[in-house]
């Protein structure tokens, strides 16, 4: 029972934590200065290093789909609709989520971990000291560039994924490239582009958010930065799912699905 | 703004002996931890102070408490006539670029070259310098420091010593008044730690600055000390020069020097 309840209390204290956290970033993100060069830098940063591996990940992911989809979809005589099938699998729900679980695996680590490093090296401490807010230059940069960088990658990883169909279509059958877009534009309509866009934003707002939060109160030492580095991978994973899930209710409730 | 500059303004008249920081019953805890408890003392101008303390005895968190990176609970700290802990956010800064800080961990930006690191806080507190001024200085004080050819390195490929000497240039770049050394040599070896002494007494006389040095290198203590002060339980336990406190026959001084 005792162990139960230190539970409790530290994951509403974290949670009270990081809400406090947010708060900060909504505080500060509007007032001058305006930190803009290290945004960009950022933006440049977390887009560029994770484009190959998100882009190898979307392929992979729109050719195995569309292979497991295929014998499901001859049984029931349906083969004809495995573009519609894969499409709207991949820009609806798996695109949007697999990206983000990348992301989260790779930046939001690397976000720990290096904000974390500059924590316990006393680098936050030394910005402070010379006139800079650490938590505007550091945060509010990196959570601007994984809120915008984020669907930007989605949507790459998408169409990379949409191509990685069209050859698994082609493993088994044939199908030229046109009619492949042709029929995927037919089915796609915005009520599943435009849904599956914006959680794109609040899963890049997640892991931003959750990765400076870790690092920026990392524990003394080098452990303390692994496992900042660690746990900010799997709280942000956790909170794209929770995302997906409060995201899917909306749009059920509004009718648009 | 330069240093001489600030000086020659002051009235002629002043007392030789005019304390540039004075802390007064400092008392910093965190949570059931008391830290600090009824902390006094004051830094004359041109003097390096010694505050010489056991692990954990909180030497790091009094002078963040004067730099304003922690809020003590009571007392007060004046530095260069400003009540530091009444100051607002600006304040604040123009206070901080008047005084010099050298990390314990040197704190060198990872993600910068030397020349970055040195320009930081320049470009960040004097916003209206132009570069071939930022150069000028980031030249002077990389000279200083005897490693002008390392400007265009990341910290990572620098040795503990030559790091350790890059931060004291980054300390030094804004020719700040007051520079609050912490543990500058540890870590070192005793011939590096020797060098980084030498180096920290000569910046020192040459853009007379007053100094906090926390040190247990009792080398380094001789090396710079004016006055030692011996921190015990958060409390100035001992005052006195180098000579008095080695000769000191209280126990919890005499620790030091064993
Ligand atoms: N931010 C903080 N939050 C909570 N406790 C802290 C914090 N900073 C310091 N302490 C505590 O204050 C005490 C003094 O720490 P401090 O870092 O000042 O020691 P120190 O004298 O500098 O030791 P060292 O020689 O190891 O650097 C320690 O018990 C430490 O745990
Ligand atoms: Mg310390």
């Amino acid at each position: 029972m005792q162990g139960k309840e230190v539970k409790w209390k530290t994951f509403f204290s974290e949670t009270g934590a990081i809400s406090q956290f947010t708060g900060w970033f909504f505080h500060e993100f509007l007032r001058p200065r305006y930190e803009f060069r290290e945004f960009l830098r950022q933006c440049f940063v977390i887009g560029y290093k994770s484009l190959p591996l998100i882009a190898l990940t979307g392929f992979i992911m729109g050719l195995v789909l569309t292979m497991q989809l295929r014998p499901t979809l001859v049984s029931y005589g349906v083969e004809a609709r495995l573009p519609d099938m894969v499409s709207l699998s991949i820009i609806r729900e798996i695109g949007p989520v697999i990206t983000a679980l990348i992301f989260a695996g790779k930046i939001g680590s690397s976000i720990g971990a290096e904000l974390g490093s500059m924590r316990v090296t006393e680098q936050i401490d030394a910005m402070e000291v010379s006139g800079t807010n650490p938590y505007k230059f550091l945060v509010v940069t990196r959570v601007w560039a994984t809120t915008l960088m984020l669907p930007v990658l989605t949507i790459l990883s998408d169409a990379v994924g949409l191509y990685g169909g069209y050859l698994g279509i082609n493993i088994r059958g044939v199908m030229s490239l046109d009619l492949y877009i042709n029929e995927v534009l037919n089915t796609v309509v915005f009520s599943d582009v435009i849904p599956a866009t914006i959680k794109t934003f609040f899963f890049g707002f997640a892991v931003g958010i959750i990765g400076c939060y870790k690092g920026y109160n990392s524990k003394k030492g080098t452990e303390g930065v692994g496992r900042s580095a660690n746990s900010a991978v799997v709280l942000s994973s956790l909170l794209i799912f929770i995302i997906d899930l409060i995201v899917v209710q909306i749009t059920d409730l509004m009718g648009l699905n | 703004m330069d240093t001489a500059d600030r000086i020659a303004e002051k009235p002629v008249s002043e007392p030789q002996r005019t304390a540039v920081l004075e802390i007064k019953q400092l008392k910093k805890a965190f949570g059931s931890n008391v830290v600090l408890d009824d902390f006094n003392l004051a830094v004359y101008r041109d003097e390096n102070v010694v505050v010489l303390g056991r692990s954990g005895s909180g030497k790091s968190v009094l002078i963040k408490c004067i730099i304003g990176l922690l809020k003590p609970d009571l007392g007060s700290i004046n530095v260069l006539g400003e009540d530091v802990l009444a100051l607002d956010h600006d304040g604040l800064d123009h206070i901080r670029m008047r005084i010099g800080f050298l990390f314990q961990s040197n704190a060198l930006y990872d993600s910068m070259t030397v020349r970055e690191n040195l320009e930081f806080p320049m470009r960040r507190h004097l916003k209206n310098m132009n570069t071939d001024e930022v150069n000028e200085r980031v030249n002077e004080m990389l000279s200083n420091v005897g490693l002008l050819h390392t400007i265009d390195m990341m910290p990572s490929e620098l040795s503990g010593g030559m790091q350790k000497r890059i931060a004291l240039a980054r300390t030094l770049i804004l020719k700040p008044e007051i520079i609050l050394y912490d543990e500058p040599t540890t870590g070192l070896d005793p011939v590096t730690g020797r060098e980084i002494s030498t180096l920290m007494v000569e910046m020192q006389e040459k853009y007379k600055t007053s100094s906090i040095i926390i040190s247990h290198d009792m080398k380094c203590v001789k090396a710079t000390a004016d006055r030692v002060v011996v921190l015990v339980d958060g409390k100035a336990h001992a005052i006195g020069s180098y000579a008095d406190i080695r000769q000191s026959a209280d126990e919890r001084v005499k620790q030091f020097f064993e």
